[in-house]
């Protein structure tokens, strides 16, 4: 990649799409729903 | 195992922390690696540094002059691996972040879909004169897709090498956070590194500490399916597939889930194959589908392979049937029925339109005669095109050669 050493170390974030609610509430874990739709309110967001 | 409190405001967390773990504390992984294959065949070893579970926070989308916030995947399960900085090449890059994704959709944790966005990366790039010295890291932020990865990467480390180059690289390049933007195709500037202390981590109060026995890990080391290595092996060596074949079905585990449903139909691994890789995938890559949306299932293309092998469409006549399949919507046998499709595979109804295509080129008979073979192709395809394409080939040139003689 040119004249210098490179180096690269990765984050890789990966979603657990496969679970029915989300980790720490009931809310429910959705793809492709409206806008703020699945928003607990015991955890304000999650 | 155990979760903490990662305290932070902004509006993609409106409770003002993250619940996630703080390796090398108690998470679900620390250490191992990765062995990653390269498409010439050649292999690199990713070690890891840690893999850790953690909420994921809401969407932010930046428009013109406002910003809107979907809190739908805020709290979702999220995973994320950490790799030791051993990577050097944005094609290596990339080979991993693959290798990766289809061991998360093999184990059935994901679906790893980059279109849902279900993965994202950090990408931490430097540069230095040589391998034992060390650059200063740059971090990109939330790069969306892999094909972003790569880019993001080539652009950072021309950033950075003409900044070396034009000696402005220690005054300009700093420990800081980047984001990528895909339509200028450059990295920004976001912030200069927050230090690990800043976010404040505690002991999340409200959730247990989880033990993980022997016997808990033992039986999900059990519960590990059959991995897209294992299926490439299998693929290679049980099924006679080239690498390059074998490689591109087990990319995608619905790729291979759907090459694996059609053996179990009984269309040939090599028939199967060539359609998958060919047509199928040239299809969903098209309208961006995935391989389990399309109608055409794999009871769909065993029907139309079963055709084929039997006589009763030519391949041509396949091609044309698959692509209608997925155009209309409709069952492979209605379609034939509708346009006709059945291949012409009757010696006497064959021989018939070869002889009035004969007929009407006495010229090119002569130059064939006087040894232009190649015009016997000639005559070929006038046949196809008087049936249509529905002649069978091989009982065309049957025919023909001996009505030559």
């Amino acid at each position: 990649m040119g004249k210098y050493f490179v180096t690269i170390g990765l984050e890789m974030h990966c979603e657990g799409s496969l679970t029915n609610s989300k980790v720490f509430s009931p809310a429910k874990n959705e793809y492709n729903k409206l806008p703020n739709c699945n928003v607990s309110p015991i955890s304000t967001s999650c | 195992m155990y979760w903490e409190r990662k305290n932070y405001y902004y509006p993609d967390l409106p409770k003002g922390y993250q619940i996630t773990q703080n390796p090398p504390e108690e998470c679900v992984g620390n250490g191992g690696y990765i062995d990653v294959e390269r498409d010439d065949g050649s292999t690199f070893r990713v070690t890891i540094d840690n893999l850790h579970l953690e909420e994921d926070a809401a969407q932010l989308t930046h428009l013109y002059d406002t910003s809107t916030i979907n809190y739908n995947r805020a709290g979702n399960p999220l995973f994320e691996l950490v790799t030791d900085p051993v990577i050097h090449s944005a094609d290596d890059a990339v080979a991993f972040l693959e290798t990766m994704r289809s061991i998360y959709q093999y184990c059935g944790v994901s679906e790893a879909d980059s279109k849902k966005g279900h993965l994202r990366c950090d990408v931490n790039v430097s540069i230095s004169e040589d391998e034992n010295t060390k650059g200063t890291k740059v971090e990109i932020k939330n790069v969306c897709s892999f094909s972003s990865v790569h880019d993001a990467i080539i652009y950072e480390v021309k950033r950075q090498s003409q900044l070396k180059d034009e000696g402005r690289y220690d005054e300009e390049v700093r420990q800081q956070t980047r984001r990528w933007d895909d339509e200028t195709g450059t990295t920004i500037a976001m912030r200069d590194k927050v230090d690990a202390e800043d976010y404040k981590y505690f002991v999340e109060p409200n959730i247990p500490k989880v033990k993980l026995t022997e016997e808990f890990i033992k039986k999900v080391q059990e519960s590990i399916p059959e991995l897209p290595k294992e299926r490439k092996t299998k693929y290679i060596e049980k099924l006679g597939l080239s690498a390059y074949d074998a490689n591109i079905l087990i990319k995608e585990k619905k790729v291979s889930d759907y090459f694996e449903e059609c053996l179990k139909l009984g269309v040939e691994a090599k028939t199967a194959a060539n359609w998958i890789t060919g047509q199928i995938l040239g299809f969903i890559y098209k309208y961006d589908k995935n391989i389990d949306e399309i109608y055409l299932t794999p009871e769909r293309l065993s029907k139309i392979t079963e055709n084929v092998k039997s006589g009763k469409i030519s391949s041509k006549q396949a091609k044309d049937l698959f692509f209608l399949v997925l155009e209309r919507e409709e069952e492979p046998e209605k379609i034939m029925k509708d346009e006709g499709m059945e291949q012409i595979s009757d010696d006497g109804a064959i021989k018939a339109i070869i002889q009035e295509v004969l007929d009407e080129n006495p010229s090119q008979i002569e130059q064939y005669k006087a040894g232009k073979t190649n015009m016997f192709d000639y005559f070929v395809g006038q046949t196809m095109k008087k049936t249509r394409g529905q002649a069978n080939p091989s009982l065309v040139r049957d025919i023909l050669t001996e009505l030559l003689k």
